[in-house]
This record gives C-alpha cells, structure tokens and sequence, in this order.
C-alpha cells in the first residue's frame, strides 16, 4: 500500500521529521516499508514568481517581455514570454537560466529575436504536469513568491510503499490514519483526527427521514450507513485531487468516484456512490444473490452471481457487488445530481470469496476482508461528505443519515498481567513502561493486580487484537527488538537421531550415490498427461490437482521413472558417451486410488543409461542395476530378499507405484517376506524401448524403483553374524543344462534343498549357449558347498552328497553336463 | 669322452651367446640341461668309462653344466634388459584418453544441505521429522490459526486436490503432528519439499525446501528464539552471522517476526546483493500463538514455545551465489557437479 507523506502530515506533526527515518521506524515498530518514492523531484529549479510588467517585444507582435521578480530582494528579471495570457501581477511558475525541465532541455541564456531572456514563464507541458501549452500556468496570487513550484502546488511529496503482507492482520493499516496513529506513538507526537465539522453541521441541519435501507443478511453486513447529498455536479476532479489520487497510484475518474477513494485512502474504509436516480423504489436492500442472478459490474462484465454471494440490490434488480465492485446501472455519471453514499462494514469472507470467486480482487474487497472496524463506516462518510462540501458548494445533504446496525460490537477489554510480556519478551520492562507503551497505540484501562486491564480500540478489536499475547505484541514492538537480548535455551540432555525414515534416506544416499556412483537428481513431482501416456500410464488413474499451473503439470506422479528418463535424455547430448549415465532420485509417488494415508509412498529411483550401446544382447545393463538393488539392499540390512523374474506382465501388488516402462523379457522382482506375506520391495528392469524412445533417450536403459516404506520395515536391526562353522566344507562344481527361459533362481533352488543342512552355500559361476548344446537350452554352472557342524566330510560322504544334488537336478528334469568335486579343498 | 666333452664346451661356446631371443634362450635350456639334454646324455656315459677317467670327466662335465646355466641367465637377463627398454615405444597408450571411469556419484546440493542443516540441529538437541507432501487442510492450515476465507491464505498459494486435499505449502502442518505425538518440552525440525501455486522465474519455484524449527517449554522467550537462530544461521553459514528482528506477521505465531542477517556479501557495507540496505531478509519466526499450541493439544496457559521456518533453497543460493532458484530443480549434471563434494549420504 501507498502511504503519502503530506496526508500523514495533516494528522500528524511530522515537521523535522526525515522521511526516511520514518520509514525505518515504521519498518521496525509496525510494518515493512519496502520502498520510499521522492515525487515532484524533477522539477527543482522551478519556482514561483511575480509578473511586475509588461510590455511589448520590440521584434515581434506576438512576444511580450515580462519583468519577473523571484522575491527575496533579487534582482528583477527580463523573460521574452509568447503566451497571450501573461498579464502584469500573475503569479507564474518560472525557469530561470540554468533549470532543466522535465522534458531534459537545460535553459540557456538566449536571445528571441534580438532580446535577451534570463528564463522561461512555463506552461503546463513544459512542466510535465499536463498537456495545456494554450497558455502559462497563473497560480493563485496568494502563492509565496521564490519558493520551488513543485512546494507550492503540492507536488513535492514523499510516497512509502508498505509491504501488504506485514498489514494483513492490521485493517487499520488500509489508511493513513491507521500509520498516522502508529507514527504519532513512535515519536511521541498528537495524532489529530482529519476534520469533519462541515459535514456534522450540513447533516445535523438536515431534517428528512432516513433513506431507507433494509439489511435482510445481517451476517452479511455489520452496519450500512447511507448518506444521499443533492445539488451535486459531477466532473473531472481538481489538479490537487488528482495528484494526490496519482502519489497513492490510484486514478481519477470524476470528483465524486475521486473522492470515494481519496477517502479510502485515508480512512481505509471503502465508500461507493450510486446515482440515486437508478435506485428504483426508494430504497436499497442488502441480501443474499439469488442463484443465477445476473450483474453487470462497473468493468461492463456480466456476471452470473451464486447465493453466497451479497449484493446491494433495489426492488428490481442487483445495484453492487458488496464490497467488491458497483454495478454499471447505477454508476455516477457525469449528469448525476444526486448522490446515495455507501459506508457499509461487509463479512470479511463473504467479500473475499466473492472475489476470488468473480475474479474482482479490488482495492475496496482487499480492504473488507481483513475485517474492518464498523466505527470506521459513519466515521468515513462524515469524511468524504466534508470533502464534497470543500469541493461542490451547492450541495445540500437531503436526509438524517441512515445507520444500519443492528448488533453493535461490544467494547473488548484483555487484562495483560505484567509478568508476561516479560516472560515473553525476555525483557526486564518496567510495569509503567508497559503501560505506557499501550496507551500510545490507543490501548487505555486501568491496573488491575499484577498487570492492565486495558480496552481495546475499536479499530484493533475486529481480528487483530483478543488475546494477552497480541498485547505482549504491542510493547515489543513499540519497545523496540533491537533491545532482546539473546539467550541460550537451556533444557535436559537427551539424545536426539535422525527419524527412521531420515536414516534410510541416508543410508541409500550413501550406497546409491556415494558407492554406486549415481548423480543424485531432484526434479518436479509433477507431470501432465502426454508424459504419462508416454510411460504407457492411463491418465485417468493420476492423483489430479485441482488448480494446476498448467496442463503439463495438473497430476501427481505415480512412479519416479520418468524423471530419470527425462533427466537422462536432458542430459545424454552433454554427458560423455563412453561412461554410463547413472542417475537417482529419492523421491514420493502419489496413488489416485490407494486410502488418503498410503496415497503418498516415499522411493528411490535410480537408472543407468548406455548412450554407446546399439544393443545389449546379454542384457548386462539390466543386470547391472539388478546388482546396484542388490548390493542397496544388503547394504542398508535387507536380508532374505527373493529375486523373481517380472514375467512378461508384472504383477507385483496394486500398492506398487506402476511399472508400465519394463521391457517385456528383462524385469525383476525383490520380494521380502513381511509378516503380511511376501512384499515387493523393487522392480527392475530395462526400459521398454518404445518407452525410452519416447522420452528421447538414446542407447539402452534400465532402472529400478525402490520403496523406501517396505525397505524400512524389512530392515534388520542386527547383523547376522555367526561364528565360522568348525569343519571345512569342500565344494563341488555342477554344469546343468535347462531350458533357455528357467531362471538360474530355480535351479539355484533345487541345488539348495538337495541334502537339508549340508548344503552351505550355491554361488552361480557360468553361463553357456551355443556348440554343445542344444537350441532353446543353455547351460549353467554352479559351486556348491558341502559342510557338517559334525565333523570334516569324508570322502565317501561327499560322494554321497554329490549323488544327491546330481539326481535332484534329473528328477527335476535337467541335464547333467558336468560335475567335478575339489573334494577337500576349501575354496580359496 | 673328453674329447667330446671339449667339442660340446666348444659347441656350447658358440651357441649360448648367439641366442638371438627369450625363446631361443628356452630352447637351449631345454637342449642342454633338459632331461634329455646334452649334457645329461654325457653323465650317463659316465658309468661306461674306466674307474680312472670317471673322476676327470665328471668334473669338467660339471664345470661345463655351471658354465652353462650362469650363461644362459646371463643371456636371458640380457636379452631381458633389452626387451623391457623398449616397451616404452611399443606398449605405448595414449594418457590423455579418459579412462574407465568408476565413482563419480554426487549427492544433490539441496540433500547436502538439508543433511548439513539437519546435523546441527540434531547437534543442538532438536529431533528430525519429516511428514507427507500431501497434506489435508487441518494440518496445513487449520491447526496452524489459518481458518478458511483468511486472507493470510494468499500469500500462500496452494495447489488443491479435489477432494480438498492440498501439497502442503509449508513444513509448519508438521509441528502439529509433532505436538499430536508428544508432550512438550519438545524440540524439533523438520525440513522438506513443499510446495507454492506460483509462476516460475529466477526467484521463485513451485518446489522448493524448507526447514522448520520448532520449540516447547516452559517460559520460551524470543531472547531463546534469537540465540538459537543466530547458531544455527552461524553453522549454516559457517562463519558468525549478526541477526535483528523486525515486526511481521504469520497466523501461527504471535509475537511474529521477520529475521535479517547482516549481508554476507558485503558485511554490511551495502551491495547489489542486499539492495545496499547491508541486510537482507532471511526468514519469519515468532512465538507460537496460544490457538496453535491449543490445536496440539497442549495447555498455552503452561508452555510457550517459538517457531521458525527457513528456506533450505535460500540458504545454499547466499552460500554459493546461486543466481536463479529453477537451476536446483533442472537435473543439469553439468550443475550438479559443482557442488559433488558432499562426502556424506
């Protein structure tokens, strides 16, 4: 908000007072000044002067020589003029030699047609105050002559714009008077109230019943106060009106709107003028919109309102949007002659959801919904009925003032014990100190023990103040915080770590990034629909925001893949091609469909990208990230995980966040046995190459999606380790051969169940397709390890064992290619 | 024998230093002293000779096998030396190719932070919590003194799901669930993605960081609030950082403040960075007001607390100069990289 010096200077004494330690002041006592404006500056050098003569220019007819005196007991001045209107004792705004005017020409000393000229008489353009060049600007003769122009007319004027944000809580902060009463308690100065003894006269004389107003919502509007004022003529406002509309960025439209919002301005209180003659039926009513009633706001818009809405109706149809716009219809015009004025206190949320709701955020519905003080709605009509007598002299106020206000606020009081600001505060305040910080800002009681009992203004009552801790408020800030004095919070020891959930996070960062040597990415949890398409994801089931930004960011994502693919392919042109691209992001997913509490699943996602392969026969890349879930896993204490192929349509539970990018043949499954039965845990694979391509990532990708949640439960919180067993086990090498698509998994299974608790350990070593065997099958080779708790195995027994894993695997249908036992040796 | 014994010496004398290679050299050995070597066939015969030629021609077929072994290790290391001198020409490899690259993992700047951040204040006995991103309007906004139609809500834009779910826009929604759960004194922050309805530009992002520190006890006074935000400010930017209090404004503190620290540019002397003001705004704390303790169900009449929160994004940017806020979100490796020199997870 606008804040203009001169205005608070009429209700305050700020003569001696730097601008701009008033604005530090107020930035540190009551709300942030962001910026001060000096206005008027780029006119220095103008000043005011007297036309003692003149007399005709001996070269020209249409040129006068004028004799100008800048007062002081300077030496008069000879100025060529050419305006037709110069006169001997005007008083003019003049330039002498040397000024540089608004437009950037600096005057020189120079002769018009043979006659030397010691500056210029300006005109309204040359100024920069206006368009009018018909003529120089004549000043009102009682205007002091020598003083600069922009003094003299009310231009000079230094304008704070105050951080909104630091006044939402304040609704006496919407006007001046509002900071003219903070400033006055800050220096320490009177606070006097703008006048309005004209006004109180002109409606004490008046006789006429009220207008009638009926207020048929009274949760709707607290109080409407009414005022109808005839004899009026409207028109374009005075300069000074003007000027003072354009330092608070405000616009003129014609003296009575002018005048609404000037009042505004100072009083915070938002006023509106109808025309009276398009109020039918003599009278207003303020109610309730009935659903589907059309309005026709001041910005020509019609607009279909809802019940919700509260508007300022007649008999026959909506006249205002309350306290967010007028109605075109009943505007004031320029051949009004008769004005109904509104000052009314509207629901603060009643007007703020029918702005937002209308897209009308004004001036007027900013101001309503922070709660306005009803004393202010008479207070403000007084104010601008005394400005329009200032301003239209004939105009005669018709009717005794209507005020509608049927359940007045009761005064509020707070008892603040003493002891209490200073326990909050910290500060060692004295009890008359305290007082006497609150009395300046309008809070006054009396002690009561131990503290003030105090009656809160009325303008601080509607929101900002009920509570003892909003006074403790008051005095810290007009104390001054530059007084607290830090202090060290002392409390019992107690050990503090990071939650579970930070842990892991942790944990994996350090595997994941640090081990593994991805780059940990972060990216936006959202996508639009095309991304998910793209992913092979139905759109629908996305959780869906609302009020999106934009459409390819309205859903929620479902799984962390396409981050990683979209942040692969961002980076592949730049990375280099001979080094895989490995990136992770820890990241939540979002589910449309799962209960409120599981919609929001925590994930590691993490893919390796190979921009230098064509193809990847053996699938190592894929294999590769199995591995880096693996070792994840193991490292964060993950034990008896299972790894399941993920079939050509992965069914992992629906809870899963979707894996809709795998390739159809290369997927994994890590399962981990919960005590709900088996949960997955991960999902691997390499990327669906319709998929990669459509995220426009070249070469071949896998990835893998992790639930962090289910690691987290599936975490062991102790090691596993055992003492080494006694004996030695001896091991035994089998090659088998199976059909292409078995899984090593299987008959790693089969080799482990052979002979119960002798079998330590299987460890899978090769891999074999091709000569030898035949088509459709391929071979694999395991070492298995024998032991017994009992005693060193015999060589008999180990034959005997050898036996056993050889006719598993040929009852289980398999081949037997080759076995050779290092009966004895423990391996190395 | 003897005379054969010199014609082999002879012959021997001959071949040995003419070895040309390392397998030539093998090949003598092998000729030689081999099992069926020349000189083996000479002490077989050895038996056959008369008892007085037996003692002189072992020996000098002895003498001869030493000369020989010594001549061939002499000639292999020879040879050898020769060999190795010129693998600098052709084992040649080019040092300016890059290699096979292992490590090279980074953890991103804002984890580096938020992990920095989250020490220090486990150092100074707060507990780390963090709660969802998808949060319902209690907690978001309710529970903290901001009840529908407040016009606070705007500088709070807020992405909504239809069933009046919102992102949370704030960590604050996380106070509340840590007063759900415990009874005070309690000391905790939590630091996390949250989430603004805003349009993009260089200082503003629809995701950013945000840690939030929060403290029950009894008697709390904003002297406690600024001592612990100077050390933690200290630690976070790691040198002594001076801080003032300015009057603010948030629904869920009361007293409210806004925090400056003195511009770590210039120290105070007045740059670009501080708008020469030697200040720059940092963050918003207060005391928490009795309705949100309330909210939590704690008795405002018995504890106090203060609040603060600070924007994780804002505070790598000072520390780094970070000139626009998207950077961090973008996934440019190339980015990245600059600041991979976080050694923890």
């Amino acid at each position: 908000m606008r804040l203009s010096w001169r205005l608070l200077s009429e209700m305050v004494d700020l003569r001696r007072v730097d601008p701009a330690e008033a604005a530090r002041l107020l930035t540190f006592r009551t709300a942030e000044v962001e910026h001060v404006e000096h206005l008027g500056g780029s006119l220095s050098g103008v000043v005011t002067a007297k036309v003692r003569a003149v007399d005709p220019h001996p070269g020209a007819d249409r040129l006068r020589l004028c004799t100008v005196d800048v007062g002081g007991g300077a030496q008069l001045l000879r100025v060529v003029c050419g305006a037709p209107n110069v006169a001997a004792g005007q008083t003019v705004c003049f330039a002498p030699v040397g000024t540089t005017l608004p437009n950037g020409v600096t005057l020189k000393k120079a002769k018009i047609r043979g006659v030397e000229s010691e500056g210029m008489i300006c005109a309204e353009d040359e100024m920069g105050l206006g368009t009018a060049h018909d003529g120089i600007v004549v000043l009102d003769p009682e205007t002091p002559v020598g003083v600069p122009v922009s003094e003299a007319l009310g231009l000079s004027d230094v304008v704070f714009d105050v951080a909104n944000s630091a006044i939402t809580s304040r609704p006496d902060l919407w006007g001046h008077v509002g900071f003219a009463r903070e400033l006055a308690a800050i220096l320490d100065r009177r606070f006097t109230a703008p006048p309005t003894d004209a006004a109180q006269r002109a409606v004490g004389a008046a006789g006429a019943d009220p207008f009638p107003v009926r207020v048929e919502d009274e949760a709707g509007c607290r109080r409407y106060v009414a005022l109808v004022v005839e004899g009026v003529a409207n028109g374009p406002s005075p300069a000074g009106v003007v000027r003072r509309l354009e330092a608070l960025g405000l616009r003129a439209v014609s003296l009575l709107v002018d005048l609404t919002n000037l009042v505004m301005a100072e009083q915070g209180q938002p006023l509106h003028a109808f025309d009276l003659r398009e109020v039918r039926g003599g009278a207003v009513r303020v109610r309730r919109a009935a659903a589907g009633e059309r309005f026709t706001a001041l910005d020509e818009k019609e607009r279909t309102l809802v019940a919700d809405d509260l508007v300022i109706a007649d008999e026959e149809r909506v006249l205002a949007l309350a306290g967010v716009m007028g109605g075109a219809a009943s505007a004031v015009g320029a051949d009004t002659t008769t004005v109904l004025l509104e000052s009314a206190t509207f629901d603060p949320g009643r007007v703020r959801r029918s702005a937002i709701r209308h897209g009308l955020r004004t001036d007027a519905s900013a101001r309503f919904e922070k709660s306005l003080d009803p004393a202010g709605a008479p207070a403000a009509a007084m104010r601008w009925l005394e400005l329009l007598l200032a301003h239209v002299p004939g105009a005669r106020v018709a009717a005794r003032t209507t005020d509608v206000y049927p359940r007045p606020l009761l005064p509020l009081a707070i008892e603040l014990p003493f002891d209490l600001v200073r326990r909050r505060l910290g500060l060692p305040l004295a009890d008359a100190e305290i007082v006497t910080r609150l009395a300046s800002v309008g809070f006054r009681g009396s002690e009561v023990p131990g503290g003030v009992r105090v009656r809160v203004p009325s303008w601080r009552a509607t929101k900002d103040v009920s509570i003892p801790e909003d006074l403790v408020e008051e005095v810290g800030r007009l104390h001054g915080y530059e007084h607290v004095v830090p202090e060290p919070h002392v409390a019992p020891m107690v050990a503090v770590r990071p939650s579970p959930e930070r842990s892991l996070e942790r944990a994996t960062r350090a595997v994941l990034g640090l081990d593994l040597a991805h780059a940990e990415v972060a990216h936006y949890a959202f996508h639009g629909e095309a991304e998910a398409q793209k992913l092979g994801l139905d759109p629908a089931t996305l959780l869906r925001l609302s009020n999106p930004l934009s459409s390819e960011q309205d859903r929620m994502q479902a799984t962390c893949v396409q981050n990683l693919l979209r942040i692969a392919a961002r980076n592949q042109p730049t990375e280099p091609r001979t080094a895989p691209l490995r990136l992770a992001e820890w990241t939540r997913v979002f589910s449309a469909s799962a209960p409120a509490d599981r919609a929001e699943v925590p994930v590691v996602g993490c893919l390796t990208a190979r921009a230098d392969l064509e193809s990847d026969p053996r699938g190592d890349v894929f294999r590769g990230v199995v591995e880096d879930v693996r070792v994840l896993l193991e490292r964060v204490g993950v034990r008896g995980v299972r790894v399941a192929d993920g079939g050509e349509a992965p069914r992992h539970d629906a809870q899963f966040p979707p894996a809709t990018w795998l390739h159809p043949g290369r997927s994994a499954v890590f399962t981990h046995a919960g005590d709900g039965g088996p949960q997955v845990l991960a999902v691997v694979g390499e990327v669906h190459p319709r998929v990669r391509r459509a995220f426009g990532v070249a070469g071949v990708a896998a990835a893998a999606e992790v639930r962090l949640d289910r690691v987290l439960a599936a975490r062991a919180s102790e090691s596993d380790y055992r003492a080494p067993p006694r004996f030695p086990e001896s091991t035994f090498d089998v090659a088998v051969v199976v059909p292409r698509k078995t899984p090593a998994a299987e008959v790693e299974a089969v080799l482990a169940r052979c002979a119960g608790g002798a079998v330590r350990s299987v460890r899978w070593f090769d891999l074999y397709e091709g000569k030898g065997i035949p088509a459709g099958q391929k071979s694999l080779a395991f070492t298995v390890a024998f032991g017994d708790e009992g005693g060193t195995l015999t060589g008999k027994t180990l034959e005997k064992l050898q036996g056993r894993a050889i006719d598993a695997l040929t009852r289980a249908g398999w081949k037997v290619r080759m076995e050779s036992g290092a009966a004895g040796e423990p391996p190395a | 024998v003897a005379h054969t014994i010199e014609e082999l010496e002879r012959t021997a004398r001959d071949e040995i230093p003419a070895a040309g290679d390392l397998p030539a050299v093998e090949d003598l050995r092998r000729r030689w002293l081999g099992k069926s070597g020349l000189l083996q066939e000479v002490l077989r015969g050895i038996g056959a000779l008369p008892a007085e030629k037996r003692g002189p021609v072992g020996k000098a077929a002895n003498e001869l096998k030493a000369w020989i072994e010594a001549e061939l290790l002499r000639v292999e290391s020879t040879l050898r030396t020769a060999q190795e001198g010129a693998i600098g020409d052709a084992e040649w490899v080019d040092a300016t190719l890059p290699g096979e690259r292992r490590g090279g993992g980074l953890v991103h700047p804002v984890a580096q932070m938020r992990r920095e951040l989250e020490d220090v204040c486990l150092s100074m006995g707060f507990e780390v919590l963090d709660g969802p991103w998808v949060e319902d309007e209690r907690h978001n906004f309710e529970a903290l003194n901001i009840p529908k139609d407040h016009p606070a809500r705007d500088s709070q834009d807020t992405f909504w799901f239809p069933d009046g779910r919102c992102l949370r826009t704030h960590t604050s929604p996380v106070q509340i669930r840590a007063m759900e759960t415990r009874t005070p004194p309690i000391r905790v922050v939590s630091i996390g993605r949250v989430f603004r309805n805003e349009a993009l530009d260089a200082g503003h992002e629809n995701t950013f960081h945000q840690i939030e520190g929060f403290l029950v006890d009894r008697d709390v006074t904003v002297g406690h609030l600024v001592h612990t935000l100077r050390t933690l400010l200290s630690e976070a930017f790691q040198r002594s950082v001076e801080v003032r209090l300015r009057p603010s404004f948030f629904p869920f503190t009361e007293p409210s403040f806004e925090m400056d620290v003195r511009c770590l540019v210039c120290s105070g002397t007045g740059c670009p960075v501080c708008k020469r003001t030697g200040w720059v705004e940092l963050l918003g704390c207060g005391l928490v007001h009795p309705a949100v303790l309330k909210a939590g169900g704690i008795d405002p009449s018995q504890w106090s607390g203060f609040a603060f929160g600070l924007g994780v994004d804002r505070v790598l940017m000072m520390r780094h100069r970070i000139e626009d806020i998207r950077r961090l979100m973008a996934g440019e490796l190339s980015f990245l990289r600059k600041f991979a020199t976080g050694v923890e997870g």
